[in-house]
């Protein structure tokens, strides 16, 4: 790493009319002779709704030779930095009496631990792992965390056997009654990232769109000013940064156009400014969350492919079944091989992700290095709504705290936030307890 | 019994075949971005909407499961249809309405053609029904344990088969016909066709668990068993004749609304 005498604030931003844009880390942000600074933890969690299929999903070995199934298979690349966890449960996504709402109840669980309350009106659940994360450090960033989605989720009353729609809407919940909303629209991604701060500056959107011309025409004056006093590795980083965001928001104006051109009255179907594929759209997302990690503009995300008992096609690979309807497979070996292919499909868009987190420099690793990410569902068989053996991914390199490449199974009863305690430890947050933690796991950084 | 089998399950066709096929009232079909939809329509009085692809559509026109249906659907698109209809109109008429629509907009072409198959045959048991008609003006039985939680009204004329505990599927019915049993029990049989040889009209209300698992564990009947001590159903393996829908031709997208 390059160290200059003159040092810049970690929290450097270029100004312009109605937009901020915080920088990456550079080398003239390291203090000057200095060991270089301590690199940030960032955390995410990804959801996948409605199972796996667990056959073509789990090692067969242990370890770190583990060979790579059907459906991990698009990860295989980054074996340096996966984890395959197998055999943690979510107890608490059982009925325990309350019956049906399995779907319910395993969005609800996901990141809580705790049984969900079965009702339509007075919702009960727990603060969510995530905004433990973003009480705790989120003070650190712009955006204490970003909740983000891919399915337009504004489904009020009743949607699982007595179970309030809020549950399998969210992943995240600031406190036990308040469920937090998902963004789905890469714009309005966008504009939180980059905007003045204050998203109700219409003003300044409306002019952006009328003189079409990048958002970040309105920061190139500071950017040339800094530029002058940058050496030539923070210039190239600096470049390629801006260039990395200018193709975001290239990309959704295109997705607009395309949205305006296509379907002329959108009205619930297409909001402006998300993309009409299911790929384009997370991918979308995911260059979103790679930015946002890389600005340090929040160190928390968590991002959700879709609802519990969701019902998304995937007629891009051939699946045009409703995807919770072909989850009640039956055991169908026709239909157990079209949801195979949306589960590869899922971890083959991770994959894009990892792709990018990988190939994004931080200090003197990549972001993957820096991050963990939590990858995985609330259901293993889905068939059978089942809560344990749940399929889990635990992908980067967690900022040295991890020891990836392994597949490493612990024994039932092992909870699921088990895990998440010891992440938050990893992250800084040291919590007694969450949902029905037990203790920390063991054999994240360790063999 | 070839011949009772053939009317039950192929009346809902043949009768698509009559000149007098009804038709929506209007209807706009069109296509809309994304991936999402829903797998049957939703329906206020006589305004029905959906929001899905072809498979569907035909699936629910001519009332059979997708492994009963073979040929060239395309699968470029989700539709959105906006439908108006007499309020009064019964389900069976609503289907017959989607089969007009797709003939229509989607030049869909279609030819039946039938095929020995495995499945299950459902009747009335030694014993006779063990449950009995619902009549107007009857308290309805208290809901299962099962559903705790939910409105009685938000299931009434509806059934639903849902996981409860590991391993168990438990069916609700609530006012409703044999024939809708059948339709359920041909999807917790995983596609299988159920002939309905019970002969029975009127609508019921009906709760029973069974094993959905080979785990022994799972304490819980069989579903035949179930069907048996519960409504006085019996339900045996058989084979016989099934109908398959081909699907010989269809455009991508309709015509002009």
């Amino acid at each position: 790493m390059f160290l200059a005498k003159n040092s810049l604030h970690r929290r450097t931003f270029l100004r312009g009319a109605g937009a901020v844009v915080a920088l990456p880390l550079l080398d003239s942000m390291v203090p000057a002779f200095a060991a270089g600074p301590k690199p940030i933890s960032r955390i995410a969690f990804v959801y996948t709704a409605n199972g796996i299929i667990m056959r073509d999903w789990t090692p067969a070995q242990e370890g770190a030779d583990f060979e790579y199934t059907k459906t991990l298979k698009p990860i295989e690349p980054f074996r340096n930095q996966t984890l395959v966890l197998s055999g943690l449960e979510h107890h608490n996504g059982e009925s325990l009496g309350d019956g049906a709402g399995d779907h319910a109840r395993a969005g609800a669980t996901w990141l809580t631990g705790v049984h969900p309350k079965k009702t339509e009106v007075d919702i009960q659940n727990a603060i969510s792992v995530d905004q433990i994360l973003a009480t705790e450090i989120g003070r650190q960033t712009p955006l204490p965390s970003l909740e983000l989605g891919l399915e337009d989720v504004r489904l009020v009353g009743g949607c699982d056997s007595g179970y309030s729609c809020a549950y399998s809407n969210t992943l995240a919940w600031s406190s036990p009654t308040t469920p937090l909303p998902y963004e789905t629209n890469p714009r309005a991604v966008f504009e939180r990232m980059f905007g003045d701060g204050e998203t109700t500056d219409k003003e300044a959107r409306a002019m952006r769109s009328r003189e079409n011309r990048s958002l970040l025409d309105f920061v190139l004056a500071d950017a040339s000013r800094l530029s002058t006093s940058l050496g030539a590795t923070d210039k190239r980083k600096m470049s390629d940064y801006l260039d990395s965001v200018r193709e975001v928001e290239r990309r959704i104006q295109k997705a607009e156009e395309q949205n305006a051109a296509a379907n002329p009255v959108p009205a619930l179907d297409r909001p402006d400014g998300i993309p009409p594929t299911f790929e384009e759209h997370i991918q979308l997302m995911y260059d979103l969350m790679t930015i946002a990690f890389q600005a340090d503009l929040t160190r928390v995300i968590t991002m959700m492919y879709s609802r519990e008992g969701g019902n998304r096609t995937y007629r891009s690979i051939g699946v045009p079944d409703a995807h919770h309807g072909l989850s009640h497979h039956m055991n169908d070996p026709a239909k157990m091989a079209r949801l195979q292919l949306i589960d590869m499909h899922h971890v083959n868009m991770l994959s894009h992700f990892l792709g990018k987190m990988q190939d994004a420099r931080d200090g003197d690793g990549s972001l993957l290095d820096h991050s963990m990410i939590v990858y995985g569902s609330s259901l293993s068989d889905s068939n059978r709504h089942l809560h344990d053996n749940l399929p889990v991914l635990l992908m980067g390199g967690g900022n040295g705290k991890l020891r990836p490449g392994r597949h490493v199974r612990y024994p039932k009863p092992t909870p699921m936030t088990n895990l998440y305690l010891t992440l938050l430890d990893m992250m800084g947050v040291h919590e007694e307890k969450i949902g029905d933690s037990t203790g920390k796991i063991q054999h994240l950084s360790e063999v | 019994m070839r011949r009772s089998i053939l009317t039950a399950v192929f009346g809902l066709a043949a009768s698509s075949l009559s000149s007098a096929q009804p038709a929506f009232e209007i209807a706009s079909i069109k296509p809309v971005a994304g991936d999402i939809l829903a797998t049957r329509p939703t329906r206020s009085g006589g305004r029905i909407t959906w929001t899905t692809e072809l498979s569907y559509l035909i699936s629910y026109g001519w009332h059979l499961q997708f492994p009963f249906i073979s040929g060239a659907i395309p699968h470029a698109s989700i539709f959105r249809v906006d439908a108006v209809t007499d309020p009064d109109a019964t389900e069976d008429q609503i289907r017959l309405m989607f089969q007009s629509l797709l003939k229509e907009r989607f030049k869909l072409v279609t030819h039946q053609v039938t095929k020995e198959a495995d499945g299950y045959a459902l009747s009335v048991g030694k014993s006779g029904l063990k449950v009995k008609e619902a009549k107007t003006g009857d308290t309805p039985p208290p809901l299962p344990e099962w559903v705790r939680g939910v409105s009685v009204s938000a299931f009434e004329g509806g059934i639903s088969a849902t996981l409860p505990e590991k391993g168990v599927t438990a069916v609700t019915g609530r006012r409703v016909s044999i024939s809708k049993l059948v339709d359920t029990l041909r999807q917790v049989l995983g596609g299988k066709m159920v002939w309905d040889q019970t002969g029975v009209t009127g609508d019921y209300y009906f709760a029973f668990r069974y094993a959905s698992d080979d785990n022994p564990e799972v304490d819980a009947p069989s579903l035949a068993s179930a069907l048996r001590e519960n409504l006085g159903l019996e339900l045996k393996k058989q084979k016989g004749p099934v109908e398959m829908l081909v699907v010989d031709s269809m455009e991508k997208e309709p015509t002009a609304n």
